[in-house]
This record gives C-alpha cells, sequence and structure tokens, in this order.
C-alpha cells in the first residue's frame, strides 16, 4: 500500500469520479463536492487533482460534447482506470480494518444526525 | 432572469480570460475556460450575477499553477526532420536558380569577401607563426639593454649586447640554462679548392656551441658533435649546392673573408631554414673565431666597450623571466654600473620571449633579422573582417527586400502547419546553401589569388597552410558565423508573416526593416569611403615621402662597395684613393666621393655621446656619425651654413687628433649653440674623443620619412668602402662595364657589387609600398562588392515599383525624371555613408600617419575624392537599372493585370 502516492483530496476526488461516471468532470466534481462538503470548492483545485491523478495512471480522460453554459467549448469527462480502482479499494479495506479493531469504549460518543 | 434583462453579466469579466489566455497553455485552454464558464453560469443561477463574479475571480486565480503554465515543446513535429530538411535544401536550390541575378550577387560577393578573409588570415598566420617551430620556444628569449637618464623611464628598443655578456651572466645566473651570443655578418666566401670563385655571403652568422641546443635548427648530414667547434662551418642546404654543387660537402673546407680572414671545415649540413624564422642565416660559423680576430682581442674595457652582439638565453624549466631578469640586470650592473653612473645613465636588462621577436618593430637588434609589423597585422585583419561584413550585409539586404515575393510561400507552409522554428530552419538552411557555395568559389579564388598577392606584395603566403587543421577550422568557422550572420535577421522576418494577412494579399509595414536595409546600406558606403579615403591618404603620405626634398640629391649617383679582399701590400686608404682617381678618369664619371655609408643605409656609429667638451658627461646628447671624404659633399649636394667643408681643407690634417668634424644643424641646436656659427671651431666630446667643428650643413634627411631628424656628425676619413659615383645619363650599361673592369682589375677576388643610391633610399619604402598596395586592393574588393549589393537593392526597387514607373510615363513622366527618382534615394544613403565616414576615416589615417616622421596633413580634398569616387561608383551602379527601368515600354508593364 502506497498512501503518499494519494492526498487526501485527491482520495475525494478519485471517489467523486467514480459516484459521477460517465459525468464525471471538474465542474460537476467541484459541485458535487462542495455539496458534500459544504466547502467552496474551486475548480482549479478539483482540475489540478485530476490532472495529478491522471498523471498517476488511475483515471484516464476523454473530451466530451460541448455545452451553451461552456459557450461552445468541450469539456473533458474523467473514468476510474483499473489502478484506480485498485487503489480505492485497497484505501477502503485499510480504513474498515482500522474500524473494525477500535473497541467501542475508546472513541467519545458524539452524536451523528 | 437576471441573465434576460443584462445579457453583459451572463458573461464573466473579459480581462480576467484575457488573462488566463496569456497565461494557459494552449492545449489546456479549451477545457479550463469552458469549466470556468459553466461554474459562473451555475453560479449566476444560485447566487446571482454579482456573487458570481466574486468568486470568478477566485476560480481564475486557483487555475494559475504551474502545469498550466506550461506548454507542451512541440505540438505537432519535431523540427528537424530529415524529409524536411531535404526539402528545405532543394526549394533552396530551387530559389537560386529560378533568381539568377540575386544568387549571383550574393554568391559572387560573399566568396570575394570569404577569398580577402583566407588570404588575409594566411598573411596573419604566417606572421603569428614566427618561430613557433622551436621546441624550446616558450623558454627562449632575448636580452635587450635598456637605458634611461635622469627621470627618463627606461627605454628599452635595442637588442644589442656586448661580448662579455653572456659569459658573466652564464656564470652569475643559475636559471639560464643555455645562452648564445648571435653576430651577422657580411662576408666574402670561397670553396677553397677554387679560389677563383668568390661570392659575398651576407647571411652568415656566427654562434656560441649553445645555439644549436636552444633553437630546432636540425642537422641532417654530417658530425652533430664537432658543430661550432672552432674552425668548422655548418651549411644550409641552399648554400652547400652553391659552393661544391653535387659533391658531398661534409669535410670541404671554405674560406671566409670578413673580420677574419680563415679556412673553415664543413661538419655538418642544417636542413634548409623556415620562412618562418626570424633569424636567417646560410652559413653558420662558432663566435669564438671572430672573437679571435684583433679588434675583438683588443676591445677597449674588457670587452664591454662594443655592444656588436644579441644574446639569446634558454632558461631552466622551472625558472620565471621576472626573477632572472632580476639577477641578469644585477651581474650586468655589477660590471657596468659604475660606468654607466658616470656617463649619467641608468640601465637594466629585460628579457624579450622569442615569439614576440618578430611582431616587434620598435626593437631592433643586430643580427640578419625578418621583422614584420603588428600594426599591419591589426590593418588587415579588420579589413579582412569589413570586407566579409559587406558581403554579409548584402545577403540580408537581399533576402528581406525579396521577402514580399517569399510571403505567399511562408503563409501557404503555415497553414499546412509549419511551425515558426521550422520556417526559420529552413530559411537558415537557404543561408547555409549559399554560404557553402561561396565558400567552395573562396577557397579556389584564394588558391588562384595566392601567387598574384604575393608577387604584388611580396608576401611568402602558401598554400602549405591549408594542410593545417587551424585553417580548415578558422573556414568552418566563418561558414557557420556567415550562415548565421547572414541568415538570422531574414529567417526571423519571413518567418514572422501572419497567414491570413500575407494570403489575403496583404502585407504588413516593412518599414522598419526598410529602415534597417537602409542603414546597412550606409554602413557599407562609410566602411567603403574609409577604405577609399584611407587609400588616398596612403599614397598621398607614399608620394611625398619618396618625393620630397632630402637637401640631397641622389639621381644619377651609382654606389660601388670597395674591396674586401685588398692586393698585397696596399693599404685601405691608398686602395680607395687608386680606385677614385682612376674611375675620375672615366668620361662618363662627373664627380666620385668615398665614404663608409651611403643615404638611406644608415649611420656607422650609432648612440654616440656627444657633449661639448666644457660640459657635464651626463648632459651628452645622443648622436650618430659617418666617415666622409672630402668631394662627398659637393656629390651629394650638402650646403654649408657656417664654416668650411672638408674640400677646403686638407683631409689628411682632419683626421689627426682632435679630429676635425662637420655637424648638421639639428646638432648644434641641440648642444646649445644659439646659431650654427657659435659652433664653429668649437671643441666637442664625442664618445670619448675630442673633435673640433670646422662646418655646420643645413639640415638634410639622410634616413627614411619613418625617423625624426637625427643630430649627425661627419668625421673625415680617406678610406671610405663606399665610392660614390655621379655619372651621366648617357649609356649607362657601357659606363657600368668600364667601371666593373677596372674593379676586377684593380681588386681581383673581390665582388662587384653596385647600385644606384636613390633605389636604395626607396627601398626603405619597401614595407610601405606593399601596405599600399595589399590596401588598395582590398579597398577595391571592398567596394565592389557593396556595389554588387546596391546594384541588387536598385534592381529590386525598379523591380517593384514598375508599374508606379509605367503610370508616371504614361502622364507624362520623362526618362530622366524617373532615373533621378529611382537614384536619389541610394544618393542620399551614399551622402550619409560620407557624413559618418569623413570623421572615422580621418582619426583612423591619423592613427596611421603617426609612425612617420614627416608626414602630410590630412586635406579636406581627400575626402572629397573619396566621396565622390564612392557616390560616381554607386550613381553608376544605380543608374544602370533606373535607365533601364525608365526606358522601358509603359505598355509592357501596366498590361498585365
Amino acid at each position: 500500500m502506497r498512501r503518499s502516492d494519494m492526498g487526501e483530496f485527491e482520495e475525494v476526488v478519485l471517489l467523486t469520479v467514480a459516484v459521477l461516471t460517465p459525468q464525471a468532470y471538474s465542474v460537476a466534481i467541484a459541485e458535487d463536492l462542495e455539496q458534500q462538503t459544504s466547502r467552496t470548492i474551486t475548480t482549479g483545485a478539483v482540475h489540478a487533482a485530476l490532472q495529478r491523478l491522471e498523471d498517476k495512471g488511475f483515471v484516464t480522460s476523454h473530451m466530451g460534447e460541448a455545452t451553451k453554459e461552456r459557450g461552445g467549448r468541450r469539456k473533458r469527462l474523467f473514468r476510474v482506470t483499473v489502478a484506480g480502482s485498485r487503489m480505492i479499494h485497497e484505501v477502503r479495506a485499510v480504513r474498515n480494518r482500522l474500524w473494525d479493531r477500535i473497541l467501542p469504549q475508546s472513541l467519545p460518543q458524539i452524536n451523528m444526525a | 432572469m437576471m441573465e434576460g434583462k443584462n445579457p453583459k453579466k451572463a458573461h464573466p469579466p473579459r480581462w480576467m480570460d484575457k488573462l488566463l489566455e496569456y497565461c494557459c497553455a494552449p492545449h489546456l485552454l479549451e477545457e479550463v475556460m469552458g469549466d470556468l464558464h459553466e461554474r459562473y453560469y451555475l453560479r449566476t443561477q444560485k447566487v446571482g450575477a454579482s456573487g458570481a463574479r466574486k468568486y470568478y475571480l477566485r476560480e481564475v486565480l486557483s487555475f494559475l499553477r504551474p502545469y498550466i503554465f506550461k506548454r507542451k515543446t512541440y505540438y505537432h513535429t519535431n523540427p528537424f526532420q530529415f524529409a524536411m530538411v531535404k526539402n528545405y535544401f532543394k526549394i533552396a536550390y530551387r530559389n537560386l536558380l529560378s533568381k539568377k541575378v540575386y544568387a549571383g550577387i550574393n554568391i559572387i560577393g560573399l566568396s570575394i569577401g570569404m577569398a580577402c578573409c583566407l588570404l588575409i588570415f594566411q598573411y596573419v598566420a604566417f606572421e603569428m607563426s614566427f618561430d613557433r617551430f622551436h621546441k624550446n620556444e616558450p623558454s627562449i628569449y632575448r636580452i635587450l639593454q635598456g637605458y634611461a637618464r635622469g627621470g627618463e623611464a627606461l627605454e628599452f628598443t635595442g637588442a644589442y649586447t656586448a661580448q662579455a655578456l653572456a659569459p658573466s651572466l652564464k656564470e652569475g645566473v643559475p636559471e639560464i640554462l643555455h645562452i648564445t651570443r648571435l653576430h651577422s655578418d657580411n662576408v666574402i666566401v670561397s670553396n677553397a679548392d677554387e679560389p677563383e670563385q668568390v661570392f659575398e655571403e651576407d647571411a652568415v652568422l656566427y654562434a656560441d656551441p649553445d645555439f644549436l641546443k636552444m633553437f630546432s635548427f636540425p642537422i641532417i648530414a654530417g658530425d652533430k658533435q664537432r658543430a661550432l667547434e672552432p674552425g668548422t662551418a655548418l651549411l644550409s642546404q641552399e648554400a652547400a649546392q652553391k659552393y661544391f654543387g653535387e659533391a658531398n660537402p661534409v669535410g670541404q673546407v671554405l674560406q671566409v673573408t670578413g673580420q677574419v680572414d680563415q679556412p673553415y671545415r664543413v661538419v655538418g649540413i642544417l636542413a634548409d631554414l623556415p620562412v618562418h624564422s626570424h633569424l636567417q642565416f646560410e652559413i653558420l660559423l662558432p663566435i669564438d673565431d671572430l672573437l679571435k680576430s684583433e679588434d675583438y682581442l683588443n676591445e677597449p674595457e674588457a670587452g664591454w666597450s662594443w655592444n656588436n652582439f644579441s644574446t639569446y638565453i634558454q632558461l631552466h624549466p622551472a625558472a620565471t623571466a621576472a626573477e632572472a631578469e632580476q639577477k641578469m640586470t644585477g651581474v650586468y650592473l655589477d660590471h657596468r654600473g659604475e660606468v654607466l653612473q658616470q656617463q649619467g645613465f641608468r640601465a637594466a636588462l629585460r628579457l624579450q620571449p622569442l615569439r614576440d621577436i618578430h611582431l616587434n618593430a620598435e626593437v631592433s637588434g643586430p643580427s640578419n633579422e625578418v621583422i614584420g609589423s603588428a600594426r599591419t597585422v591589426y590593418f588587415f585583419t579588420i579589413i579582412g573582417l569589413v570586407t566579409l561584413a559587406i558581403a554579409l550585409v548584402n545577403y540580408v539586404n537581399l533576402s528581406t527586400a525579396r521577402a514580399l515575393n517569399r510571403a505567399k510561400e511562408v503563409g501557404v507552409r503555415k497553414v499546412i502547419g509549419a511551425q515558426r522554428v521550422q520556417l526559420i530552419i529552413q530559411f537558415l538552411c537557404e543561408s547555409a546553401l549559399t554560404n557553402m557555395t561561396a565558400a567552395v568559389l573562396a577557397i579556389a579564388l584564394a588558391a588562384w589569388l595566392t601567387p598574384i598577392v604575393n608577387n604584388l606584395a611580396q608576401t611568402q603566403l602558401s598554400l602549405s597552410l591549408w594542410m593545417s587543421p587551424a585553417f580548415w577550422l578558422a573556414m568552418l568557422l566563418t561558414f557557420i558565423v556567415g550562415t548565421v550572420l547572414a541568415g538570422l535577421y531574414p529567417a526571423f522576418v519571413l518567418s514572422s508573416f501572419k497567414p491570413i494577412t500575407v494570403l489575403k494579399g496583404k502585407v504588413g509595414s516593412f518599414s522598419a526593416q526598410l529602415w534597417l536595409r537602409r542603414g546597412l546600406v550606409v554602413l557599407q558606403f562609410t566602411a567603403s569611403i574609409v577604405l577609399v579615403a584611407g587609400t588616398v591618404v596612403i599614397y598621398n603620405q607614399l608620394s611625398y615621402m619618396r618625393g620630397r626634398d632630402l637637401g640631397l640629391n641622389l639621381e644619377q649617383v651609382l654606389t660601388i662597395e670597395g674591396p674586401r679582399i685588398l692586393p698585397e701590400e696596399t693599404d685601405p686608404a691608398t686602395a680607395t684613393t687608386t680606385f677614385l682617381q682612376t674611375l675620375r678618369r672615366l668620361p662618363a664619371v662627373e664627380q666620385a666621393a668615398a665614404s663608409t655609408s651611403l643615404p638611406g643605409q644608415g649611420f656607422n656609429w650609432n648612440g654616440a655621446a656627444i657633449r661639448k667638451a666644457t660640459d657635464d658627461p651626463a648632459q651628452a646628447i645622443r648622436g650618430v656619425a659617418t666617415y666622409i671624404d672630402s668631394s662627398f659633399a659637393k656629390l651629394y649636394g650638402l650646403a654649408l651654413v657656417a664654416g668650411k667643408g672638408f674640400e677646403d681643407i686638407t683631409l689628411s690634417d682632419a683626421e689627426e687628433a682632435p679630429w676635425m668634424v662637420i655637424t648638421n644643424e639639428k646638432t648644434t641646436k641641440s648642444l646649445g649653440f644659439a646659431t650654427p656659427l657659435d659652433a664653429i671651431d668649437q671643441m666637442l666630446d664625442i664618445g670619448g674623443y675630442e673633435a673640433q667643428i670646422i662646418g655646420v650643413y643645413k639640415d638634410f634627411n639622410w634616413s627614411s620619412a619613418h625617423g625624426e631628424q637625427q643630430n649627425i656628425v661627419f668625421g673625415p676619413t680617406s678610406s671610405g668602402r663606399h665610392v660614390s659615383l655621379r655619372v651621366s645619363a648617357h649609356d649607362l650599361p657601357a659606363t657600368l662595364s668600364q667601371v666593373q673592369s677596372i674593379y676586377t682589375q684593380l681588386f681581383p677576388s673581390n665582388v662587384f657589387n653596385y647600385q644606384f643610391v636613390d633605389q636604395v633610399f626607396d627601398q626603405q619604402y619597401k614595407n610601405d609600398i606593399r601596405f599600399a598596395r595589399l590596401f588598395t586592393v582590398f579597398a577595391g574588393l571592398a567596394i565592389f562588392i557593396a556595389c554588387l549589393g546596391l546594384f541588387g537593392l536598385a534592381a529590386f526597387t525598379s523591380q517593384q515599383r514598375k508599374k508606379e514607373i509605367g503610370i508616371r510615363k504614361v502622364m507624362g513622366a520623362s526618362v530622366e525624371h524617373v532615373v533621378a527618382l529611382l537614384s536619389i534615394d541610394f544618393l542620399k544613403l551614399v551622402i550619409i555613408g560620407f557624413v559618418v565616414a569623413v570623421p572615422i576615416a580621418w582619426y583612423i589615417m591619423n592613427l596611421w600617419l603617426e609612425d612617420f616622421a614627416y608626414r602630410i596633413h590630412i586635406e579636406v580634398q581627400v575626402f572629397l575624392l573619396a566621396g565622390l569616387a564612392a557616390g560616381m561608383i554607386a550613381l553608376a551602379t544605380v543608374s544602370w537599372q533606373s535607365i533601364r527601368a525608365a526606358i522601358a515600354n509603359p505598355v509592357e508593364s501596366l498590361r498585365e493585370e
């Protein structure tokens, strides 16, 4: 497992790509993340993360259709590759194992809505 | 809804888009811009336009990351594709063929420019290569002796040293590995078996045995061990052939008559000397034999008196020249310090590196030396580069002028997908092809011109230099520099065209290039006018020098060198007197005189310390002396301003101590006499000898115009070896043969040598004449190349304005009017060039004239002449084209389209 290969933000972006496929592109991802985290997420940050993920081989991209909102410009659509899939599965497995090993009394109680 | 009310607000701020367009790499721009706009649109839906705008800046800034800026290196193809480069050369070749005039102008101009450069490179390389062939060259030095008086700086201008210097230095300075004295002499030589066959040798060198250890003059036959032992001689191959023909020279005997008369056994043969050796000799003899002569054995002050030798040393590898210099000066002053102090001099020794000797004309030495001029080398290097630059300017001018014709090609190439880099490479390839062709032609041209230049300028350029890698490196460098300098600017201009503009048929403003072109033409003509003005100044100075009134009448004066080998029981004085008397009987001989030296051939005593007998020795002035008989002054037309000449007294009285001497005016002034008359009968001390002034001659010029007037003293002699005859111009060959028969009758076993004194005097200007000739050749070539370029530009302009001229003619313009219209633009450039050239030429030529003590003032006429010449040549060049354009039938130019 090479956690160092992927930052937290990249992990979230990679998961969102998986969620939004086949309509995963930077604006949709940014909007989605904004909704999920109630923080302002800039398109630039997402674009940069996608660029890095593509460089690492976790996602691939192709140019999609043009829309009026985009001033007639095409969007770049992303999908998760096998390597990306393996990566998020591994991350998830690590997290799950850790959760499983936490004793119930070790975590202070909080009220999750 | 807001969008509907205010459509402007629907669009994000334009300036931020511009910022992004500028920053963002093209391959990312589409998606990034799309993302930003979509996001903006979504935001306006949610929070309205003003909110969205606030966010937008943040969004744009969030994209400013390094990867956004980074351009992909090549979007399409690698510009160095072999197929394309092949295509470039093919296109370049077709272009050359289809535009023969322009190609011809470029190639001819460049090849002449390069050939000039090559010739000059050969010359410079030759001059710089002197003495580098010696294996020990880095550690060999020549000793200079410098003197000064009082507060003056020491002047190291002479390599004259005394015979006693070398032995004391070798003993006292451990840094010295080898040391040798050298003395060149002019002697009579014969094969001892054939004493009738005598030759005069002026290239005999006497040397110490160390000489052959220091210098790389290889012995190719004979016994190395015995070389330079007393009584032995080494010959060059050429001399061996001369004296012994095909016979084996080793072991033969040569009879040498000079200061000593003795036989020498030949023990070895030297390989013929390289021409780039500053020491030149045919016969090498041991110096110990020369020092055995009575004169040297009895030399006053234990051999420290006569500075007749040059001394060369080789330092130990570990020693430094500065340290050695200091120790050597110490040793020298131990011996001479006291004597020099009495005379009021300070002195020191300095080491001159062997490689610096040839190009250092300021320092003179007693040996037979080949001395070049560093100034000439610099001058010609600059001229060569200027000539090449003028040719390169032609290329730049013609290519940018014709850019218009290539614009469509550039447009189409760009539309198909050519990148700028590719276009630049294409045009550099064209420049390379032109330069390559020119370079090949230049090599051929230089090979063809080398013997012509050698003949014209008496240089010794040889094609052997072409074998050296340095030559080809220089050639390659010239080619690359030429290609880049000529090609780069046109390549940038041509590749900058915007395809849309040029394909629509519009061509943007060319004013910047037009100005550059004009500027370059001005530069060419500035350089040409400077060169022409330089030529005029050089020839003016030359004719001034050669034609100036010397105060000596050298016309129709024949000089004969007196005998070296005297018949039995004859002393020099009797020999001279008999010879003169016999000659005077010849009807063609008007006057005859004898002296110890001749005008234009130096003096017998240089650097004599002269003072009034009553003055302190420290106040002595430096002068020169020569000895003449009682007929000399009349023959050469020397004019007395005060006192008597030797013809008015008995010469034998004058020769008795105290001497009677005659000086020139300059000497009396230098000695502090108010008028020449005051000097008469005054007693002088000349280098320790007592002398009385009996007369003063009006100042005259004994030497070339390079030198200042000197303090000259004439002493009396009745045994001068140089005989001068004023002969009638009628039937000179007959007179000569009569003189020769008298000479051989009186002095058998001597070589009859005659010269005309005016020719010998003129020999002093040999180097100046050579310089002038070479300068003229290069100036002519430079202006020719500049005119080639002007011709091309004029052809282009009249082509360009063909329609305009047609319309003008239809409207009634006359031929003269059109010619004037086309020529005036170019003439203006020549005039500007002239204005720029005048101060430059004035400055440079004054620098050149500084070398002459007697020089012309540069007059305005010189520049007017140069400017007029350049203007006329330019006008002739341009009008050829403009007249052709002007007399063309307008129908021809107007019916198309």
